[in-house]
């Protein structure tokens, strides 16, 4: 329900001229200076009202994409009415008119949203008292909201493996992003040279990223964001990467296989025990 | 402070808004102040050239203040300035002209503020300027209003009030940046801003509002209290023309040449019909003949300014001769004053201590009798002439015809005389008169030898059984109330009859110069001074200007009785009611449903007062709902988190230095951004981290601690 948030000076002006002019009438006897402290009523009690009933009446729509990310651009169609300020604390808007058209917005925090918090705002037509309401937007599909990804060193994205599961094949100079595990040091001290050994059959362990979001609220975004970069870095190399997140209907660990799966892994991501037998130490 | 704070303040004070380039906005805005000018115009304010330059002059500067909107306005102010110090020192000068009359200035004034309206247009760069535009108007439509006596200002007003809506309306548009312009604006306008769609939008808006703003304020007006008495040091006057009357006698020029008066001296027929110019009344002359109604027609012959209706009195006839009446005596004393006349009282006059002013300016509307009309007792008179004529009875009349656009503003002393104060006081012959000297007490008693002596007989009858005077008077009216009826077309009354004889025994029909006749003469029968008044009804009340319509048909002939200790009163047998005067007028709507019955039919009147009042319910309604809710969000604001009021304060600073905190920026950050670091900041930041998202909430000290260093950046 709309409520009156702030009264605006054309209402005090008209407040006032209506009281002088109900002063003058009272001492001159004049019927018209009555009139006009009517009509200056009457206007003013339009233009107080109007706005309630008009941002009541409204019904804004919105479209959004599935997938976004927090501080990323991300573009919403809105199906609005005209003389109503907007705006969506969920995706930090600020205000916007909510005329119908495309707007571009911000995500501010992580999660899945199945719906949104309009707060309207509307002084129409007259600009004189601003009414405020909330309007609850339920979306066609839910909006997941990936958190925004750290940038990680990619030597930390080298999954340990064992040697014995391998044939070696033979060795090759030494590459950025090579793991240090992988230095073939009798060849490196022949050739001079750092050599790494390449193997036949290759059986790269994957990476297990366990999402453990219990902590300090402050510290929990910093972690998501932490596990997307390491996560979306791993497969930019080719590591298999497991996660193990807890979401709203228990704990799960799956392998993701693409930047997008690890944002709405992440984006469903809650508190809660990650996996039983893989509970990270507090 | 110090003289260069001051002058920065002025400075900021007066520095130029952001330029409104909306030409609708300044269209709608210019269009209210034209009619407000107008309005004011058509009041007879300022020089007759003035209506030509004041409306050309008001275009050219809007067109100027358009054309110069981005422009340093030093140069303009300037030259403004110079224009107002004019039109103050022609204010000035015109103020030397008027004398002691004070309400002379009200044009003046009014003129001064047009010349002021008109100068401030040169300048009106921004919307903040636009509005001020727009509040201008509100007050010059005002001035107006008060000056206007005529239904026919309604046009203007309902003019204004459209304009200043639609005004309004661009205004909030332009602010929200939904009206295309050529500055680049921040939110691009929506395509439906522009063409017949959003034309058709606009139309559907304003219609909406207008209709809205119409019914709120007709319900609102239901419920105004009626504007007051005019309480002033002094009184409208005008004169539009000096043509003094030869002989300071009676001149009646709406009879044309029928009767009585001295331009004239005929008499009336036995037909009961008066040959007459147009609308006026025959008791308006030297005699009244009581078989000649005559038919004054609904013509308006004056307006009435008063916070109550009343008899307003013109004058007496105290000598009845079985058919007319007249004056015994037509001496009159001039009486002269400086602006205010002070009125000698007459003989019978008791004004009590508690006797309530009660002020009337009458504005006339048609030429008629030199009368000067005024509910009794008058007691001061703002006159435009230095002088007027005053009678025994008095009866006031001016040495000077009254012609269309005579204003003049009568006070009187009302009796405070009521039922249960007269009720008491019983009656004697012999004490009837006491008050009274011996000719006023023949004269006021004086009956016609021929008189049927039945008259005599019935008022006896009538009255055996009353102990007071006002009982005895109150049951004649009764009587006459139960046995006799008004109406105009009475049978001719046969020659050489008795008037009153033949109403009260004969034809019991009449109207009411026969039936306040008839009370005259039983009450004389008895003993009792009393006297034929004439003179207007109070008329009916234009809820609208306030003002009495006092028509030709109003004319009407009353009672007044003397009673011992209390003076004059007067009762109204036509009506059977005593002190007719004492009626109030608590709210402006009062005859409401009559003025527009006549003005647009039963039916629409009577769905537009539903319609009104409707629209007031659902304004009590809406209000008392708005109130509610605004007690449930201040409930809720005060429930915020102490954390988001801090950011709250923090965001309202960081807007004064010009910057917002951009999306998902965290506090800390937005701290940073804004220049603000020490010790006592990192505290503060540390404080509302625990507060935000800690289980355990900070501790008091600590928050105040927060707050504190947030409230001395609020002072830099």
């Amino acid at each position: 329900m709309a409520h009156p948030r702030r009264v605006k000076a054309p209402a005090l002006v008209t407040a006032a001229l209506a009281a002088a002019f109900f002063g003058i009438s009272r001492t001159s006897g004049s019927g018209w200076a009555t009139v006009l402290v009517a009509c200056l009523l009457g206007g003013l009690l339009a233009g107080s009202l109007l706005p309630a009933v008009h941002l009541q009446r409204c019904a804004i729509e919105i479209k959004t994409p599935t997938d976004a990310t927090v501080s990323l651009a991300m573009t919403v169609q809105v199906d609005g009415k005209h003389g109503i300020l907007a705006e969506i604390p969920e995706l930090s808007t600020g205000l916007f008119h909510a005329t119908s058209g495309a707007l571009t917005t911000y995500p501010a925090r992580r999660g899945v949203a199945k719906g949104l918090t309009l707060r309207l705002r509307s002084s129409w037509p007259l600009g004189m008292i601003e009414w405020a309401r909330v309007q609850p937007v339920r979306l066609s599909q839910p909006l997941e909201i990936g958190p925004l990804p750290i940038e990680i060193d990619p030597s930390e994205t080298t999954p340990h493996s064992s040697a014995g599961d391998q044939n070696l094949r033979g060795v090759r100079p030494y590459r950025p992003g090579d793991s240090i595990r992988t230095l073939h040091w009798p060849a490196t001290a022949k050739t001079g040279h750092m050599m790494v050994r390449e193997t036949d059959g290759t059986t790269v362990a994957p990476i297990i990223i366990v999402v453990d979001l219990v902590g300090p609220e402050a510290a929990v975004e910093p972690t998501a964001s932490r596990a997307a970069g390491l996560a979306i870095a791993a497969i930019a190399r080719g590591v298999p990467v497991i996660m193990a997140t807890a979401e709203v209907e228990g704990p799960r660990t799956a392998a993701v296989t693409s930047p997008l799966e690890v944002s709405r892994r992440l984006a469903r991501a809650v508190v809660g025990p990650v996996s039983p037998d893989m509970v990270s130490p507090r | 402070m110090s003289i260069g704070s001051v002058a920065r303040s002025i400075k900021s004070a007066n520095a130029k808004g952001v330029p409104e380039s909306s030409v609708p906005v300044r269209a709608a805005t210019l269009a209210a102040v034209l009619i407000a000018a107008n309005a004011t115009l058509s009041q007879q304010v300022a020089a007759p050239w003035a209506r030509v330059v004041v409306p050309v002059g008001l275009v050219g500067a809007f067109t100027f203040s358009y054309a110069a909107r981005f422009r340093p306005g030093f140069v303009v102010k300037l030259l403004l300035a110079l224009g107002m110090l004019g039109a103050s020192a022609h204010f000035v000068g015109q103020l030397q002209g008027i004398g002691q009359n004070a309400a002379a200035a009200q044009r003046p004034l009014a003129e001064l503020f047009l010349w002021t309206q008109l100068l401030h247009s040169f300048d009106v760069p921004a919307r903040r300027d636009l509005r001020f535009s727009l509040t201008a108007s509100a007050v010059l439509i005002g001035v107006g209003g008060v000056l206007s006596i005529s239904s026919g200002f309604a046009i203007s007003l309902a003019l204004w009030a459209l304009a200043s809506g639609i005004g309004l309306y661009l205004m909030h548009r332009s602010e929200l940046r939904l009206i295309p312009r050529p500055l680049p604006a921040t939110v691009a306008p929506p395509s439906s801003t522009r063409g017949w769609r959003s034309t058709r939008t606009h139309l559907g808006t304003i219609s909406r509002f207008t209709l809205a703003a119409a019914l709120f304020a007709g319900s609102v007006f239901l419920v105004l209290p009626a504007s007051g008495t005019a309480r002033a040091f002094t009184f409208p006057v005008n004169l539009p023309s000096i043509d003094r009357i030869p002989g300071g006698g009676l001149v009646n020029p709406s009879l044309g040449s029928s009767a009585g008066t001295d331009n004239s001296t005929g008499n009336g027929t036995d037909t009961g019909e008066t040959p007459r110019a147009s609308f006026g009344f025959v008791g308006f002359s030297k005699e009244l003949d009581t078989a000649a109604r005559g038919r004054p027609d609904g013509t308006v012959v004056m307006r009435v300014r008063a916070n109550k209706p009343g008899f307003w009195r013109g004058q007496s006839f105290d000598r009845w001769d079985g058919r007319r009446w007249q004056s015994s005596s037509d001496k009159s004393r001039l009486v002269s004053g400086d602006g205010v006349i002070d009125l000698p009282e007459f003989e019978g006059t008791i004004i009590e201590e508690a006797s309530e002013e009660f002020v009337q300016t009458v504005y006339v509307d048609k030429p008629g009798p030199n009368l000067v009309f005024g509910a009794s007792v008058a007691t001061k008179l703002y006159f435009p002439d230095r002088s007027v004529l005053v009678l025994a009875d008095g009866t006031v009349r001016s040495g000077v015809k009254l012609e269309k656009g005579a204003v003049y503003t009568v006070i009187s002393k009302r009796p405070v005389a009521n039922e249960a104060v007269l009720a008491t006081r019983l009656f004697s012959p012999t004490t009837a008169a006491v008050g009274l000297g011996k000719p006023a007490q023949l004269a006021y008693t004086q009956l016609p030898d021929a008189l049927p002596t039945r008259i005599a007989a019935l008022a006896q009858e009538i009255t055996a059984a009353e102990p007071s005077l006002y009982g005895k008077v109150r049951a004649i009216e009764a009587w006459m109330g139960a046995h006799t009826s008004y109406s105009i077309d009475t049978p001719a009354l046969p020659a050489g009859a008795d008037a009153v004889d033949t109403f009260l025994f004969d034809q019991r029909v009449g109207f009411c110069e026969q039936i306040a006749s008839a009370l005259v003469v039983m009450l004389r029968t008895l003993g009792v001074p009393a006297r034929l008044g004439v003179g207007y009804a109070s008329g009916d009340r234009n809820p609208f200007t306030g003002l009495y319509e006092v028509k030709a048909s109003d004319a009407h002939a009353w009672t007044e009785v003397f009673f011992p200790g209390h003076g004059w009163l007067t009762f109204d047998p036509t009506a059977d009611v005593p002190f007719a005067e004492d009626d109030e007028v608590p709210l402006a709507r009062d005859g409401i449903s009559r003025f527009l019955s006549t003005q647009l039919g039963p039916l629409l009147a009577r769905a537009g007062l539903v319609a009104m009042w409707s629209a007031g319910v659902a304004a009590l309604a809406g209000l008392a709902f708005g109130a509610v809710r605004l007690v449930r969000w201040r409930r809720r604001l005060a429930a915020r988190t102490w954390s988001d009021r801090w950011n709250h304060r923090l965001d309202r600073i960081g807007q004064r230095c010009g910057h917002t905190r951009e999306a998902g920026q965290t506090t800390r950050s937005f701290v940073t951004s804004l220049g603000l670091s020490g010790q006592g900041w990192d505290a503060a930041l540390a404080t509302l981290d625990q507060a935000a998202f800690s289980p355990d909430l900070p501790c008091d000290d600590a928050r105040l601690a927060a707050d504190a260093v947030l409230s001395s950046c609020e002072r830099r």
